[in-house]
């Protein structure tokens, strides 16, 4: 661990460069691919394209809050794409086979499924001792598993009533706020209030810190990670819901993908404002940015190998920019 | 099992000399239960093994049990790297593509640089969690999404294949000794063997288990940690880099879901091994082991009831889940504790 301290410390310039620019430099990026997409293609400045990207972002955005209070214990998550999978898929299977004729029961079923999953997730980390990375990675095979076991392997189109189902995925409240939006802005109202202003997210970022000093001082750490699980994969739940909606129907592998995204967007978070610390506005940004570049290279009609590979470099910089910047403010 | 572990400590013995026979069950679990699951399997299905198949099953296992090794080499060093099977597919990608624009006599050259590309990745997976200090396995899954990257770029996002490649191409997937032991068994067994005596008898593989052991402890006695880092990442992608030319020159094809799915069984499989003769630690003869039990449930498991997408994902998923949970339980100290911190 201390074999590269000579980077940064002894190079002021270094320092001051990674500071200021890798604390900045989400916003930076972000508003540099508006501007070069838009010059790129005129198309992507258009307002139901942008309101598109704010959608898609959505999605990724609500499953990074979940996630970043699982990351703020000093733990990685890597369970959700198959949480948002399992939730979609239960509430429509429910509703395709009639066993439930109630659209908010199914919700409120497909949620407590992803619920399950976290604590499924925390019964392997905490009670059989498995690092939380390798449990999750696990747990989310065997969720994958299951979701192609009760949808038998094919996507359901048009399970319920259409305007019902997406409602909360294709409905834009007063005409102009699209309905993912309104509802990441609540509940990403509610964890960054938990996270910033309250005991528990303090306790959830000491655990992170030092989680054995937490323990000499008499923290249940165990409650508080069972709790930081839980209400991850039941944001990631909730976003799988919405996936659903957007999509109108639900298929085991639709979330694949986000069981990277949901890490990288998170990461990437932490190097927005604080040094190197997880925290919800810059998931929020991370996430536009992320749907924005997808959307853009879409458009472009750029190659998949661009596209694999712009993720990598997305994901390796941010990781990379978290490590530097954890390790100058452990100098202090 | 973990009171078993103590009672066998306390009475002086470890794994390595079990003296009564409830003890040697316990070393040796792991290979009991994978002759009892090929019986069960044999009983429920007497055509699942059948001798055609044993070849081909072989073959297939040799060539998953290279990379384990491979990713063995790595986490003995305390990194879980989950790129290993990635590399295995880039590997095999710049081969392919080199000998579909090569007349075949080129086949040697371009195999010396497709596992120069491998080595390559691993230094590069070595640069970013020993230099840099991100943990690896966050690192070396960004390194994924590169790799695959370079491999969709490689392969036109396609299953690649040419005509251009011939049968040398094919010699070392599909050939034979006398038309009975395949040459990637063969292989199998020789890094098996290099592997073995690298790590139990040289100076450098004590060394490399010190470091996995206990960093700290390690650099302050003086051994080289770095080093030792280094050269496990380059080992660990070397043998991907062989397990991947094995596994496309089989198949005769290479795409970016090979190294996808060459990345679930050698997870399984070393961590299987962690649980056979040294409890906790990783050897290779676990990993054998390990990658005979792997495949021994997947085949058994696919011929009786079948092969579809979610059988494979939930098998996998709660064999996977149940190797863990065992070392978990069996360590003293569990798991390493991998936390995102730094």
């Amino acid at each position: 661990m201390n074999e590269a301290h000579s980077t940064a410390q002894n190079r002021p310039l270094a320092r001051t460069s990674v500071n200021v620019f890798g604390r900045w430099w989400l916003l930076i990026l972000t508003a540099s691919m508006t501007l070069f997409f838009g010059l790129m293609q005129p198309n992507f400045l258009r307002a139901n394209n942008l309101l598109g990207i704010l959608s898609n972002a959505c999605l990724a955005a609500i499953a990074g809050c979940g996630l970043t209070c699982v990351m703020a214990t000093g733990e990685v998550d890597f369970s959700a794409g198959s949480a948002m999978t399992i939730a979609a898929c239960t509430m429509s299977v429910l509703l395709d086979s009639r066993i439930l004729n109630n659209y908010v029961g199914a919700m409120f079923v497909g949620i407590l499924a992803a619920t399950l999953m976290g604590a499924f997730n925390a019964f392997l980390h905490l009670t059989v001792g498995i690092p939380a990375f390798l449990a999750t990675l696990s747990s989310s095979l065997v969720v994958k598993g299951i979701a192609y076991w009760i949808t038998d392997g094919t996507t359901l189109y048009r399970v319920w009533d259409s305007d019902v189902y997406t409602y909360l995925g294709q409905h834009y409240l007063f005409g102009i706020f699209p309905m993912p939006f309104v509802v990441l802005v609540c509940v990403g109202a509610i964890i960054l209030f938990l996270l910033e202003f309250t005991k528990l997210g303090k306790i959830l970022f000491a655990i992170g810190s030092n989680q054995t000093a937490c323990d000499y001082m008499g923290i249940q750490t165990k409650k508080y990670k069972l709790i930081a699980f839980i209400m991850s994969a039941t944001m990631c739940g909730i976003s799988g819901i919405i996936q659903a909606s957007m999509s109108n129907g639900a298929g085991p592998n639709m979330a694949e993908s986000y069981q990277l995204l949901a890490v990288m967007v998170t990461v990437m978070g932490g190097t927005f404002l604080k040094k190197g610390i997880f925290n919800v506005p810059g998931t929020l940004l991370a996430a536009v940015l992320v749907t924005l570049v997808t959307n853009g290279m879409i458009m472009m009609e750029a190659s998949t190998w661009l596209k694999y590979t712009v993720e990598g470099l997305m994901m390796i910089s941010s990781v990379i920019i978290v490590t530097l910047l954890r390790r100058q403010s452990e100098r202090v | 099992m973990r009171k078993v572990e103590n009672a066998l400590s306390k009475q002086g013995h470890d794994c390595k000399k079990p003296e009564t026979v409830g003890q040697w069950i316990l070393c040796h679990f792991l290979l009991l239960v994978g002759l009892g699951l090929a019986l069960l399997f044999y009983v429920l299905n007497p055509n699942v093994f059948s001798s055609f198949g044993i070849t081909s099953i072989l073959s297939t296992a040799s060539i998953q049990g290279i990379i384990a090794l491979g990713l063995m080499m790595e986490l003995t060093t305390g990194n879980f790297d989950l790129s290993i099977g990635a590399t295995a597919g880039f590997s095999a990608a710049v081969l392919g593509a080199i000998m579909a624009n090569a007349s075949p006599n080129w086949y040697i050259p371009a195999v010396f640089i497709a596992l120069a590309a491998a080595v390559l990745v691993g230094l590069l997976n070595a640069f970013i969690t020993v230099r840099i200090g991100v943990p690896a396995f966050v690192g070396t899954m960004a390194i994924r999404s590169l790799l695959s990257g370079a491999i969709s770029f490689l392969t036109n996002n396609t299953i690649f294949y040419s005509n251009n490649w011939g049968e040398t191409y094919k010699l070392l997937g599909q050939g034979k000794i006398r038309n009975v032991i395949p040459y990637c068994c063969l292989i199998f067994l020789v890094i098996c063997v290099a592997c073995y005596i690298f790590l139990e008898h040289t100076k450098t593989g004590r060394y490399i288990y010190a470091t996995g052991a206990n960093r700290s402890a390690a650099k302050n006695v003086g051994i080289p940690v770095v080093r030792m880092q280094v050269l496990s990442f380059a080992i660990g992608a070397l043998l991907a880099g062989i397990g991947g030319i094995l596994h496309s020159s089989r198949n005769f094809q290479t795409s970016v879901q090979m190294g996808i799915d060459l990345q679930l069984p050698a997870q399984i499989c070393c961590l299987l091994g962690a649980t056979y003769k040294t409890p906790g630690k990783y050897n290779v003869p676990g990993c054998v082991v390990g990658i005979l039990l792997t495949t021994i449930i997947t085949n058994g498991v696919y011929g009786t009831i079948g092969s579809s997408i979610y059988i494979k994902s939930l098998v996998e998923g709660l064999v996977f889940m149940t190797a863990i949970g065992i070392i978990a339980t069996i360590r003293q100290e569990g798991l390493p504790k991998v936390k995102f911190d730094i």
